[in-house]
């Protein structure tokens, strides 16, 4: 699980392991390209919008970019798919309208399941509970397709 | 005078001491002498008296072979006569040859250890006769304090890296004392007690490369009065921090991503570094702030902003 929310990664932990599954969580995209690259993983629950990290930035474009959300979830189902996860969803909980990454979330709506590098992927606007990503949900609808 | 002094904090009645030290100054009820200590405990006696409203505090010492008080100017009188100190006048231009021996004031007479092991040397600004206050790096804290305690002239903090050819002074503008004095009399409350104070201490997280051998790292803690250091941004619990520093975006970004309430202090040393983290400062505005800690007057300077956030997590009650 990747989320760089506090929130929806306490409530995932706690929601996942109710259900009896391993979850391991991280906050952030370069964290978790690594752990990918380490260990292997039956499913990846991600966010789509996370901070964009400084990484290889100059320093005009960590001025520029660093902090402001980007559409990671995007590139990370390629690089997740290439490490050999077989099951990937991207769900995000910004609105259509406040990102124009969330918008292009509407594209995908209604469509057949996508399948990357043999991985089934799953894009989509994350049903929410208490305030918080129903990540149980989510998964049960990445391994439903 | 019998040299016999008790300790308030260790209860020591230490006819041995080679130093011993006591902080005198008016308190509301007239009282003069406030708290004595046999020296081990300086930092915890400074601490006392920074949250305690007295008048004009001063700090004094007693060698076991005076059995008088001295107050330190005159402290520091006896011990710069003692041993050659190179001395600061200009500290732009100041060099030091790595191996020169400088005196700690702190430790010297504690014997506990003499040697230039460590990379970290401090000047604590200067006293009204002009001499300057220097420390090995390990005892910081009971520097400013004793810097704090007297009236000192333009004191400033510097650190040398010894393990540098051609070693120099450089400033750390961040910790100037004077400022540091004013904010910690001006922000503790006065009226909170001992027991209260030692039960909201906030907790503090202090990640800068290089860890603790990093002399920024040292600084930090050292000023960081009347807190706790944790070990862990987030402990068991999910128990978060109430002030994270840091010197890189992209560990403030990992703070910003772990926890939900911990406030995060961004410090940059450079005017490279500016741009950059007051921008991504400026992206979180209620979760971190940028700071300086190279001094100038249109920038926040760290350690009064640090001291403040100090003072709102301990009143706030957050804990």
């Amino acid at each position: 699980m990747i989320d760089d929310s506090v929130r929806h990664r306490r409530a995932g932990m706690r929601d996942l392991r109710a259900f009896g599954h391993e979850v391991v969580a991280m906050s952030s995209y370069g964290e978790a390209r690594q752990k990918a690259h380490g260990e292997s993983f039956d499913a990846a629950l991600i966010d789509l919008l996370m901070p964009a990290e400084p990484t290889t930035l100059g320093i005009q474009a960590v001025v520029d970019h660093v902090g402001r959300d980007i559409g990671v979830g995007f590139p990370l189902i390629f690089e997740l798919a290439l490490c050999g996860i077989s099951r990937i969803a991207v769900a995000t909980d910004t609105g259509h309208h406040d990102h124009p990454d969330s918008a292009i979330v509407d594209w995908f709506k209604g469509r057949g399941p996508l399948v990357v590098n043999g991985a089934k992927v799953l894009i989509m606007h994350a049903p929410m509970r208490d305030g918080a990503k129903d990540w149980v949900e989510i998964l049960n609808r990445l391994l439903a397709i | 005078m019998d040299s016999t002094v008790h300790c308030d904090h260790c209860g020591d009645r230490r006819k041995d001491a080679i130093l011993m030290f006591q902080i005198v100054g008016e308190k509301e009820d007239g009282a003069s002498v406030f708290t004595r200590c046999c020296g081990e405990h300086v930092k915890n006696s400074l601490h006392i008296c920074l949250a305690t409203p007295l008048t004009d505090p001063v700090i004094s010492f007693m060698r076991k072979e005076d059995q008088h008080w001295i107050p330190l100017e005159g402290m520091a009188s006896v011990l710069l006569g003692k041993k050659e100190v190179v001395a600061l006048s200009d500290r732009s231009r100041f060099q030091m040859r790595v191996g020169v021996e400088v005196l700690c004031h702190v430790c010297e007479m504690s014997a506990t250890h003499t040697e230039a092991r460590f990379t970290f040397w401090v000047f604590v600004g200067g006293t009204s006769s002009g001499e300057w206050i220097h420390c090995c790096g390990r005892h910081i804290g009971e520097a400013l304090g004793l810097c704090a305690a007297t009236h000192l002239k333009n004191p400033r903090v510097m650190y040398m890296d010894l393990g540098q050819q051609d070693a120099r002074y450089a400033a750390l503008e961040h910790l100037n004392a004077a400022r540091l004095l004013a904010h910690c009399f001006r922000l503790v409350p006065s009226t909170q007690s001992r027991r209260e104070s030692v039960s909201t201490k906030p907790v503090i997280f202090i990640d800068v490369y290089g860890g603790q051998d990093n002399p920024a790292a040292r600084a930090i803690e050292a000023v960081a009065f009347d807190t706790r250091i944790g070990d862990h941004l987030v402990a068991e619990g999910d128990v978060e921090v109430d002030i994270a520093v840091t010197d890189s975006v992209a560990t403030a970004l990992r703070m910003v991503n772990e926890t939900e309430k911990t406030t995060i202090v961004l410090i940059y040393f450079s005017q490279q570094e500016k741009d950059g983290m007051t921008a991504f400062a400026s992206r979180f505005s209620n979760r971190v702030e940028a700071v300086s800690g190279i001094g100038g007057d249109d920038q926040i300077a760290f350690v009064p902003r640090f001291l403040q956030l100090i003072a709102e997590k301990t009143t706030g009650g957050e804990r």
